[in-house]
């Protein structure tokens, strides 16, 4: 609010082929990808194989614009574009980026060729239609990411499910149908309450807008700043809502049926201001026991996602049976879609049920469970996959944790810490995909001295190790370090349990390192195994530049996360910023997350 | 002294080209070694051209002014007004006297650092935080560090002994991995250390430290593990990276707090600005970070410290990585690693002055460190252990230097230990190499008498022996007998605390004697009994596989040039290096303690300031000479019995048969921590597991319901027309029988009102 008049206009970047803005095409890239592979002859495995990966790398290169157009003097969403959808409902076809919705399009066509590459010898039967999947799985990815409309992303986050579950379901382990099943459903039933949620929130928001006007209006200028073409989108959505909610209140005072009266709108940006808006005695503008309940809607399906202790059991499943490329999407970019609509949804649009002491210790306790005993079961396994689905679990973990923290620091670091591990995650399991395809087995009692055999190997799996325990320099320690100061911030016994999470992933890691990589050869099998192809390499040293570039040089992502990270600060502490100090901040400097709401309420 | 930011990034250099181009290229073991080598030799001029930039810099008046004005305003800022330092009145003249009565111990706290940062670029930006404790409590703050070096005193003489003893151990190593499959690997990761332990030394902040903290954590388990087909290697490099990690979640945690506290990591701001914060109270009041914020942070640094530099309870990890090579363990293991703690508590020194409970711990685990390890030390057999525990011993002593105030002796120690510790363990290398056809034999049961056959190892080996034992003349005594004497008048404690700390210091020092003369007597004196050994036992294994006996006229031999002139270097400087900071109680001034007005300025005085020496104390000629007299005492004791009556230690160990399990099983608590502890951490994983196993049932039971009663439905659908009308007819009749009471009742007995429709879900939520 305070800062809405310092800002001076400036254009956010944009790049349109005719129609067609440059986000709509590194969206739907690859699934006309998919659909001209499905054009081919199956019979020609290597051709769909080539063109997949090139057609994988094109997308990439057409995604880095993105980042090269890229405004840094603009606040919130960027290549916008907008069009109508369903226009009975108020849905639109909506996309736009900002700092972190475009660091994870950026990863996630990143990943892309990867492991497309990584799937050439792996896949042996079916490839035409695995190929075409992943190429249609990869445009459902984006768009969640790209999605400036809840109905929108809501779609693309339903529909990405199909191509995981034909991807465990077909090319997967012996007990691929289990867990195919199993993630399908899990993730269903989660995302179904949110679907409700969604709704109930659609009709309230109508109603909140009809009523406070002026508040969600300031509300909007938190969130646009200087960012004109933002403003009109969000402006359009609220005033869409706003009038949806006078005619409700209309037909509810028994004034005539209009209707061509709109239902209202699914534009984030517009629900985030509506959530968010504060009337004059600071007080949200949606009662808090409701916000609890949509809350609780959103959080549920996301929790499934992350995914948090005790909804994970799919995903050690789910990975274990999953082929590479499916494990390493997984492990990469599905599981950031939980924690990217934490800070995209939860927080803008319930500040005060997420920031509610009760909630906010729910949540953190979980994660915290999620770190250590996450942590535990990833020591106790057998399997080397499962090894790294519970260190996500862990990792993840850490990430809620510092989400939680509520400020800048926490959600930065978890922002980081979720592009780290995708980068890592995704390497480790591609990694282990290699040692599958020499040996067919992934138990760790089969390998040991595989040092030995395959030295660049092991040594690509030695970095991706380090970058999995958090050690400076590699890309996994930024994020934890500058989360859990976050989380030190809002609650010190937190961040104690937190940061136990370095002690143990050390142990889990390098237990694994050392039971299959060091000592000497003892299983005859495992004595002339071939160390890294050309192929191989191509398709690591990406993964291993990135982890020690952005180890050493995260700057260029905090800047971009920063930008989306203090505008999503403010929605929920409007004070946090204020230079000046009061004297009843004292002691909301301690717990943060029970003060603010404190005082509010 | 713009070259300082060079002198890490050699290393680096050096790691690059050997890492990845050494194989490829099919370098020579030669042109491997001269790459590593000249990497740390540039490293050391580099080194030795800032520093002595650096120490005409930090008398420049301007220089001087600037520092102050700067501390000044830090100052200011933390407390809010008062103290600020007037520039105007500090004329140049006046800080040009400043400048001319340096050497005066009077002068000493008015000097201020002036430390020389070079920052190359924006490292972690992290966004705004909020300070949440101590006077600052909520102003904002901005997380942005800094890859940046720091030059001042103590980091300018850490590089220089630090590049210089590597250069030496670079060089012997040369020789003494000779003909290893994997040399430029070794050489590799001896480099990458190089630049992470310079990392750590020159930064300027706690993370830049912690970069290198954690990484020379990396290179010690890449190089511990270096022997890949040695199963025990792995497993005590594992040990190793996991206990520290222990220690690094304790540094952590004290650099969040110290973010919370301060809002930034840089040391300079940083310790100016704790120099103006109250002494915290002593006991265990300060336990908490209301009361005493500033000592839970020094704790939580020594629990780093404690983690890296090997002190109770973490110390169990550097015996075990003896696993390494020789020089490993001369160089991170002895000379430069372990001492990283030291230097942060060193580096931290204002703020654990203000933590008066941080240094009484500090203290008493350093000494209970320094007498367990020695215990322990008396029993061993193999060479490289029984020199370990000497290391963490020594260690111990740095710490209660710290602990006790005297952070200057603390450093000091740690610079003679270098010289002298990776002497001697270079020496054991030597001896290792050359005593026994193998070259890996370490227990000294199959050593004996080598004086004959390494005159020169031998030589050199005993100039160490006598700097450790604490033998005036040599760099030892110095150093130990000024953290003797510091403990003994310490300012901190009341007297009888200084004097518990001083007596178990005098004990152990006896203690230190002995076990170190029973390792030399026992390799270089006594009877010949490397014939003994299992290389020319029948049948015996190596890590090659199976071996034929070795010819029994195998002799110990002398080893080459390559590896000797780094003994003979270092033991020069094991006798000499202790010049350098000779005590002024002793000389009653005459000889300048270099050492000490060299640190002043990074040492903070204002709680305790130092009184200036102009007489000689005798007191200190007492208490050192008791100490001389005590390690001869102990050193012929131990030569009595392993050279002139070797068959009584046999007999002493079984009438102190308590006694010796005790030392000889370290005390109980490696098998506390790797049998209990991680034993039941593991079954503690497994009952993880098995609780994930329930949580997946409970996820599954839902879907066995569904399943359940698909079935009952599934029977239903019969398919058989006879059956559905039946329930149709079934269901026609209940609804008859459940309605027809109703609608009586309505038509019948119309008093009672008909319910009302529910009201449509959408105006119900408008009326709300």
């Amino acid at each position: 609010m305070m800062l809405s008049n310092v800002f001076f206009a400036a254009e956010p970047a944009q790049l349109f082929f005719g129609p067609i803005g440059l986000l709509s095409l590194v969206t739907w890239l690859p699934l006309v990808g998919g659909l001209i592979v499905l054009l081919f002859d199956k019979r020609r495995a290597d051709l769909i194989k080539q063109f997949a990966t090139v057609w994988m790398t094109v997308c990439f290169l057409v995604s880095l614009p993105l980042v090269v157009l890229w405004n840094y003097d603009v606040r919130g969403l960027q290549f916008m574009e907008t069009a109508d959808w369903i226009p009975a409902i108020g849905a639109k076809y909506q996309l736009g980026v900002d700092g972190l919705a475009l660091t994870l399009v950026m990863l996630t066509t990143f990943l892309g060729p990867i492991v497309a590459l990584c799937s050439w010898n792996y896949i042996e039967k079916r490839q035409k239609e695995y190929y075409a999947l992943l190429l249609i799985m990869q445009s459902f990815m984006i768009g969640v990411f790209a999605a400036v409309d809840l109905f929108l992303f809501y779609v693309f986050f339903e529909v990405m499910l199909v191509p995981m579950y034909l991807l465990i379901g077909i090319w997967g382990g012996e007990r691929r149908l289990y867990s195919a099943i199993k993630f399908f459903v899990y993730t269903l039933v989660g995302s179904l309450l949110m679907l409700v949620a969604v709704f109930k929130f659609y009709f309230t928001a109508a109603e909140t807008v009809a009523k406070y006007p002026t508040e969600v209006k300031a509300a909007v200028e938190v969130i646009v700043g200087n960012n004109a073409p933002m403003r009109g989108l969000v402006l359009e959505g609220v005033e869409l809502a706003r009038r949806a909610g006078v005619a409700y209140a209309a037909r509810a005072g028994g004034g005539s049926d209009d209707d061509a009266a709109p239902l209202g709108t699914f534009n984030i940006y517009a629900l985030q201001a509506i959530g968010s808006a504060r009337d004059a005695q600071g007080r949200a503008l949606i009662p808090l026991s409701l916000q609890v309940w949509l809350f609780a809607g959103f959080a549920l399906a996301l929790a499934i996602k992350v995914p948090m202790v005790p909804f994970h059991t799919w995903l050690p499943d789910a990975h274990v049976e999953a082929p590479t490329a499916g494990s390493a999407i997984l492990a990469g970019i599905l599981l950031k879609i939980g924690t990217y609509g934490f800070v995209r949804f939860n927080f803008p649009m319930f500040p005060d049920a997420s920031m509610h002491p009760t909630v906010a210790s729910v949540m953190a306790t979980l994660a915290i469970v999620g770190i250590v005993y996450g942590s535990m079961v990833a020591l106790a396994q057998k399997d080397m996959k499962k090894t790294i689905a519970y260190s996500s679990v862990a990792h993840m973990g850490t990430t809620m944790l510092s989400l939680f923290a509520f400020n800048p620091n926490g959600i930065n670091g978890a922002a980081l810490q979720m592009l780290s591990h995708g980068v890592t995650s995704a390497a480790l399991f591609i990694l282990i995909g290699i040692l599958y395809e020499r040996r067919h087995t992934r138990l760790i009692a089969d390998f040991g001295g595989v040092v030995n055999t395959m030295p660049a190997f092991s040594a690509m799996f030695m970095i991706a190790t380090l970058a999995s325990v958090g050690l400076p320099l590699l890309n996994g320690f930024v994020g934890e370090f500058i989360g859990l100061r976050g989380v030190f911030e809002a609650n010190i016994v937190w961040a104690f349990w937190g940061t136990t999470g370095i002690i143990l992933g050390a142990a889990y890691m390098l237990w694994l390192y050392e039971r299959v990589f060091l000592g000497a050869v003892k299983n005859p099998k495992n004595a002339d195994l071939p160390d890294l192809s050309a192929r191989e390499w191509a398709y690591l040293t990406p993964l291993v530049a990135a982890m020690i570039l952005f180890g050493v040089y995260p700057k260029p992502l905090v800047t971009f996360l920063n930008a989306t990270t203090e505008v999503v600060v403010r929605q929920m502490r409007p004070n946090y910023f204020g230079s000046t100090t009061k004297a009843g901040e004292e002691q909301a400097a301690v717990s943060p997350a029970t003060s603010d709401t404190a005082a509010r309420d | 002294m713009y070259l300082v930011a060079l002198v890490p990034f050699f290393p680096l250099l050096g790691f690059v080209i050997n890492g990845l181009f050494a194989k490829r290229l099919g370098f020579s073991e030669k042109v491997i070694g001269a790459i590593a080598c000249a990497m740390v030799a540039a490293s050391f001029v580099c080194s030795a051209v800032a520093v002595y930039e650096f120490s005409h810099y930090a008398h420049d008046a301007t220089v001087q002014a600037a520092a102050r004005q700067r501390e000044a305003d830090l100052q200011a800022r933390l407390i809010g007004s008062g103290v600020t330092y007037d520039a105007k009145t500090n004329t140049k003249q006046e800080a040009a006297d400043h400048a001319a009565a340096t050497y005066s111990a009077e002068v000493s706290h008015e000097v201020v650092a002036t430390p020389y940062i070079v920052t190359l670029f924006e490292w972690m930006p992290g966004g705004t935080l909020q300070l949440t404790l101590g006077p600052h409590a909520g102003q904002t703050a901005e997380f942005s560090v800094k890859w940046a070096y720091q030059l001042d005193q103590l980091s300018g003489l850490y590089i220089l002994f630090v590049t210089f003893v590597a250069f030496f151990i670079h060089l012997f190593a040369i020789g003494y991995m000779h003909g290893d499959p994997s040399f430029h690997r070794f050489f590799a990761y001896l480099n990458l250390f190089m630049f992470m332990m310079l990392n750590l030394v020159l930064g300027a902040n706690f993370l830049m430290t912690f970069v290198g903290w954690e990484g020379v954590g990396l290179a010690s388990y890449l190089l511990i593990g270096y022997y890949l087909k040695k199963p025990e290697a792995a497993v005590a490099a594992k040990k190793a990276f996991v206990m520290n990690r222990v220690g690094d979640f304790g540094l952590m945690l004290a650099m969040m707090a110290t973010f919370a506290v301060f809002g930034t990591l840089d040391y300079a701001d940083v310790m100016a600005m704790v120099k103006v914060m109250p002494q915290e109270p002593f006991g265990l009041a300060a336990l908490s970070f209301t009361t005493g914020t500033l000592t839970v942070i020094a704790l939580l640094i020594f629990l780093g410290a404690a983690g890296k530099s090997a002190q109770i309870p973490l110390y169990t990890w550097l015996p075990d990585a003896m696993a390494g090579p020789t020089p490993v363990s001369a160089l991170i293991h002895a000379a430069t690693m372990v001492t990283a703690g030291v230097y942060l508590v060193a580096r931290c020194n204002p703020l654990f002055q203000r933590a008066p409970t941080a240094m009484l711990v500090v203290a008493v685990i350093g000494i209970a460190t320094a007498f367990v390890a020695a215990t322990i030390g008396i029993t061993q057999t193999d060479i490289k252990k029984a020199l370990a525990y000497s290391t963490v011993s020594q260690l111990g002593y740095m710490f209660v230097g710290c602990g006790v105030g005297a952070f200057i002796a603390g450093v000091f120690h740690v610079v003679t230990h270098a010289f002298f510790k990776a002497q001697l363990f270079l020496g054991s290398g030597s001896v290792i190499h050359g005593g026994s056809p193998s070259g890996h034999q370490q227990e000294m049961t199959y050593y004996g008498n080598f004086k004959k056959y390494m005159p020169i190892t031998f030589a050199t080996m005993m100039l160490s022996l006598f700097a450790i034992c604490g033998i005036i003349p040599f760099a030892g005594f110095f150093s130990k007998d000024e953290i003797l004497a510091k403990a003994l008048h310490t300012p901190i404690f009341s007297h009888e605390v200084g004097l518990a700390l001083y007596a178990m210091g005098f004990l152990t020092a006896g203690v230190t004697a002995f076990y170190m003369t029973r390792l030399m007597c026992l390799t270089f004196f006594g009877k010949e009994r490397f014939l003994e050994g299992p290389d020319f036992q029948d049948g015996h294994h190596t890590d090659d596989g199976h071996h034929a006996p070795a010819s029994k006229d195998f002799h110990p031999h002398e080893s080459p040039p390559v590896m000797t002139v780094p003994l003979v270097v270092l033991g020069v400087f094991a006798v000499i290096a202790g010049f350098a900071g000779v005590s002024e109680e002793l000389t009653g001034g005459a000889m300048p303690n270099y050492i000490h007005h060299w640190l002043a300025p990074v040492m903070d005085t204002t709680l305790y300031p130092e009184k200036p020496v102009t007489a000689i104390n005798w007191t200190e000629w007492l208490l050192a000479g008791a100490s001389v007299v005590w390690a001869l005492a102990m050193m012929g004791l131990a030569y009595f019995l392993y050279v002139i009556r070797p068959e009584l230690p046999e007999k002493l160990a079984q009438t102190l048969r308590p006694l010796y399990t005790l030392s000889y099983r370290k005390w109980f608590w490696d098998e506390f921590i790797d049998v209990y502890l991680v034993g039941a951490f593991k079954k503690l994983n497994l009952g993880a597991w098995g609780v994930d196993f329930v949580l997946d049932s409970i996820v599954n039971l839902f879907a066995w319901l569904t399943r359940a009663g698909s079935v009952i439905f599934r029977t239903v659908q019969t398919g058989l027309m006879q059956n559905y009308v039946l329930v149709m007819a079934l269901g026609m009749f209940l609804f008859m029988a459940g309605l027809g009471y109703p609608l009586f009742k309505a038509l019948f007995a119309p008093d009672a009102p008909l319910p009302q429709p529910p009201s449509s879900p959408q105006t119900s939520r408008v009326q709300e």
